[in-house]
């Protein structure tokens, strides 16, 4: 029989495949004593994991904690490779390659496009310094860097905008209250 | 990164409206004349967008006027400190009519962009000022609130006699026609197009134009003269000579500014002026347009005395003004939407 692979059963048991593979790991966990069992384990695992996380003490710095266990991820995939029985290259190889080559563009492009932008095409804009404000018609924003904050209008119909020498401003009414609301953002 | 803020990462939808409530902090004065009554954050959510968090918070407040008086406007102070190193932001609802006891909704739709690696400091959100119906004023006024809700204020009452009029003198019809002359003004109103920067260079080629000055009937202060330095698409460091006309000091003056390529902005002026004196104000800023500057034009929006009092234009033969004001583009948003009975509702409300 073959067995689903032990990565396959732990992702089925945090519910975290999707579609076929969810399908086939289910139908198999099922029928199978052996990786019934498992998937009960990584479910206990889980959810002890999940009690634990809840009972970490209060003022325990996560983060040393997180960096040594990604180092012993690290140590322990290097000492895998290191004796792993040498596999011979597949002739699907070169395919391999150039799927693996356009995933990783479209991971690029994607986290590209994706450079957080609070609110599209700025109408105006103040700046000073390094800090800029950009009106839109759907706000006023203040941005700088990865970070950033705006003041939005969304059920506004009609925006009124004006600027000054150290911030912008967008006067609307609002159609749900139907009160002229004015948002103002300013560098100082 | 707290191991609930990383389990937040990949459960968004679960844990988007606690956290959202975490990421601000609704606190008024005691004793202020205001009290959050309710506060509900549904529709709020965060969301991972490349190396950030995108937070976006839809926060619907229930206020209480908790006073003795009317309310008539109410700016609050939004601050995220770790976000906007001093800057800060305002909420201003004017054109209110808020009786003792009553509540009314203030929403706020903010939108928070911070490194994945931790969520910071909450947006603190608090009371800057309330303006009451015999023009007191409640507050710490950090962002000068009560000068701009006074004026806005006044605006209002200026606007609503004047359609009230034009009810009166014209009949239903006489105010339906106001009410679209209005809304064609602000359909023909230049859209926003310009940046803005302080204390810019100016290039050598630029040289001094004069600006359009406009006469604001009745202004106790008067531009004398306005000059700037312009190249093709900028107009820099605007210079203006102020004269106080009046007979009353004068400690701040909203200048307005227009041009054919944009809606325009306004020049606050923080210059003491006594009667009968005339100073000098610049500021150091540049206007840049994206195709060749238009003439500047600048007019007295509006002026804060010693006293603090404050003048606002009046309308003019023509009843037009360079600046449509929060009560106007209210009235005549009801007007296209509800229709002119709602208007006639609205204006009689605060007779």
């Amino acid at each position: 029989m073959n067995h689903p692979r032990r990565e396959m059963l732990a992702l089925f048991a945090g519910g975290d495949l999707r579609g076929f593979a969810k399908w086939r790991v289910r139908r198999h966990a099922a029928g199978c004593a052996e990786c019934g069992v498992s998937v009960e384990k990584f479910r206990e695992a889980r959810t002890a994991l999940a009690t634990a996380a809840d009972e970490l003490p209060p003022g325990l710095d996560w983060e040393p904690l997180a960096r040594e266990m990604r180092a012993n991820i690290h140590v322990g995939l290097e000492a895998s490779e290191a004796v792993a029985p040498v596999i011979a290259r597949s002739p699907l190889g070169w395919r391999a390659g150039i799927a693996f080559a356009s995933l990783a563009a479209v991971v690029v492009i994607g986290w590209v496009l994706s450079v957080p932008k609070l609110i599209p095409s700025p109408l105006a804009s103040v700046s000073s310094g390094g800090s800029t404000i950009e009106l839109s018609a759907a706000g006023v924003e203040w941005k700088q860097g990865l970070q950033g904050f705006a003041l939005l209008h969304p059920r506004a119909n009609r925006v009124a905008y004006s600027v000054d020498a150290g911030g912008a401003e967008a006067r609307f009414v609002d159609v749900e209250t139907n009160q002229v609301t004015i948002t103002h953002v300013s560098l100082e | 990164m707290s191991l609930l803020n990383r389990v937040a990462v990949l459960c968004p939808v679960l844990l988007a409206l606690p956290l959202a409530a975490q990421q601000i902090s609704v606190d008024f004065p005691p004793g202020a004349p205001l009290s959050v009554s309710s506060a509900d954050w549904g529709g709020s959510r965060i969301s991972p967008r490349g190396g950030a968090l995108v937070i976006d918070l839809r926060a619907s407040l229930t206020l209480k006027n908790g006073s003795s008086s009317r309310i008539r406007g109410v700016t609050l102070l939004v601050t995220a400190a770790d976000l906007t190193a001093g800057g800060k932001a305002s909420v201003t609802i004017p054109s209110l009519d808020i009786k003792p006891g009553d509540t009314f909704p203030v929403r706020l739709d903010l939108r928070l962009l911070r490194p994945a690696a931790g969520f910071g400091a909450p947006v603190g959100v608090t009371l800057d000022g309330v303006l009451f119906d015999n023009l007191g004023f409640y507050g710490p006024n950090k962002l000068n609130s009560r000068r701009s809700m006074l004026a806005w204020e006044l605006e209002a009452r200026r606007d609503r006699r004047f359609f009230q009029e034009a009810l009166a003198s014209g009949g239903p019809d006489g105010l339906r026609r106001e009410m679209v002359a209005s809304l064609a003004g602000q359909d023909a109103a230049p859209g926003m197009n310009v940046q803005v920067s302080r204390g810019r260079a100016t290039a050598e080629s630029a040289k001094t134009v004069e600006l359009a000055l406009l006469d604001t009937g009745g202004s106790p202060v008067e531009i004398v003269r306005g000059t700037a330095l312009q190249t093709d698409r900028e107009i820099s460091f605007p210079k203006f000579n102020l004269r106080n006309r009046g007979t009353r000091p004068v400690r701040h003056v909203d200048l307005g500014w227009f041009s054919a390529g944009a809606s325009g902005g306004t020049l606050p002026a923080s210059v003491e002026i006594a009667p009968g004196e005339s100073k000098s104000f610049e500021e150091p800023v540049t206007l840049r347009f994206p195709t060749s500057a238009s003439p500047l034009s600048a007019y007295v929006a509006a002026v804060e005395f010693a006293d603090g009092n404050v003048w606002v234009p009046q309308r003019g033969a023509q009843g037009r003004l360079p600046r449509v004001s929060p009560e106007e583009q209210r009235l005549s948003d009801v007007y296209r939407r509800k229709g002119l009975d709602a208007v006639i509702f609205e204006l009689k409300k605060f007779e």
